[in-house]
């Protein structure tokens, strides 16, 4: 965990992982010391000015007395999503072309099956088959079918 | 992989903060209050009052996190108010600001000046300033050669995990342990000492 602390002061941790490091920090209060004791090191060694040590001390206590700000959603938690939705705009959109030219041979290539199909309707002549296909006509929801039903010939009961 | 950035980081803890989560403003407040402190000495050179008026800013900010949407870094919008709290301070007192247009480019952004600004301490704080950096900076000249590279280059150089990745030719797993490791020596030698300066228990 503490690794991962070191990683979030160096901006190189993953958002997903930030609200687990940050309820740890609620349990462990000792991460909160090695990030103040992480960046003052930083700041000595980029030699910025060092604050007196109450200075955190004092801060805390303001701000535990300030109410609580509640203003979620002003900021858009986006600057990595948007880096993300670049890229996955492309390959979407990539992959609509993909799609489309896929289907489109699909098309041409299904025209020899539709051959095929029109053997299957000479069978319908047997009357089992025809009810058996009226039948399931009217399981789709197809309201024209139910007029085929009704003029069918059923010879066999047992199907209806 | 996407490349996070400090400033990505910054913004989720805002969002946390905007949220309620007064933890991750203070996280933001460790960060950069002695950046702030060191824009605030180009302006005021009393250390007392850099200091209240540090602490001021980042009261200020915390009130208008509302009002902050993320369309500049979060130092540059604190810096902004950090410069305009001294203002107010320094109109206050009736003297008057100096320096202010170095802070800011043709746009009208706050600049990350801290870097050029050259180092205030006053006597009562230079003693323990000095041992601070003496034992910062004597840790790390300790350090293994792999630790020592890996936190100069990410701390006095900038450089991504990537980017040290890349020059040490091992890969960023590794880097990031060296640099966890390397803060890890340094904070060991360095907490007792702090422990004695500030007896400050809290942060």
């Amino acid at each position: 965990m503490k690794e991962k602390l070191s990683a979030l002061m160096d901006g190189e941790l993953a958002t997903s992982e930030l609200d687990a490091l940050m309820a740890e920090m609620r349990r462990n209060p000792e991460l909160i010391h090695d990030w103040q004791c992480w960046h003052q090191a930083s700041d000595s060694l980029q030699e910025h000015p060092l604050l007196s040590p109450q200075f955190m001390t004092r801060f805390s206590a303001r701000l535990a007395a300030e109410p609580t700000v509640v203003a979620p959603q002003r900021l858009k938690r986006s600057s990595v999503i948007k880096k993300l939705l670049v890229p996955l705009t492309a390959v979407a959109s990539i992959a609509f072309v993909g799609v489309a030219v896929w289907q489109s041979n699909a098309t041409f290539n299904a025209q020899p099956a539709m051959v095929a199909v029109q053997s299957v309707k000479v069978s319908n002549k047997v009357p089992a088959v025809r009810a058996y296909l009226a039948a399931h006509s009217q399981e789709s929801g197809n309201v024209l079918a139910e007029r085929d039903i009704v003029y069918a010939d059923f010879g066999v009961e047992s199907v209806r | 992989m996407i490349q996070r950035t400090d400033r990505d980081i910054d913004q989720e803890l805002v969002v946390r903060a905007q949220a309620g989560d007064k933890r991750a403003f203070e996280l933001l407040v460790v960060k950069y209050q002695r950046r702030v402190a060191r824009l605030l000495s180009r302006l005021i050179r009393d250390q007392n009052e850099i200091e209240d008026v540090s602490q001021e800013s980042f009261i200020k900010a915390y009130r208008a996190l509302p009002s902050f949407r993320g369309e500049s870094a979060f130092y540059t919008w604190l810096y902004r108010i950090a410069i305009n709290t001294a203002k107010n301070h320094l109109s206050t007192l009736g003297r008057r600001p100096q320096l202010l247009a170095d802070f800011e480019d043709e746009d009208g952004d706050v600049l990350d000046a801290t870097v050029q600004i050259p180092d205030y301490h006053t006597p009562e704080t230079e003693l323990s300033n000095r041992q601070i950096v003496s034992t910062v900076n004597a840790v790390v000249d300790e350090l293994p050669s792999e630790l020592r590279t890996a936190i100069t280059l990410r701390e006095m150089d900038g450089l991504s995990y990537e980017e040290i990745a890349a020059l040490m030719n091992c890969p960023i797993g590794t880097v990031r342990s060296r640099i966890f490791r390397a803060r890890e020596a340094i904070a060991t030698k360095l907490r007792p000492l702090l422990d004695v300066i500030g007896k400050d228990k809290r942060w």
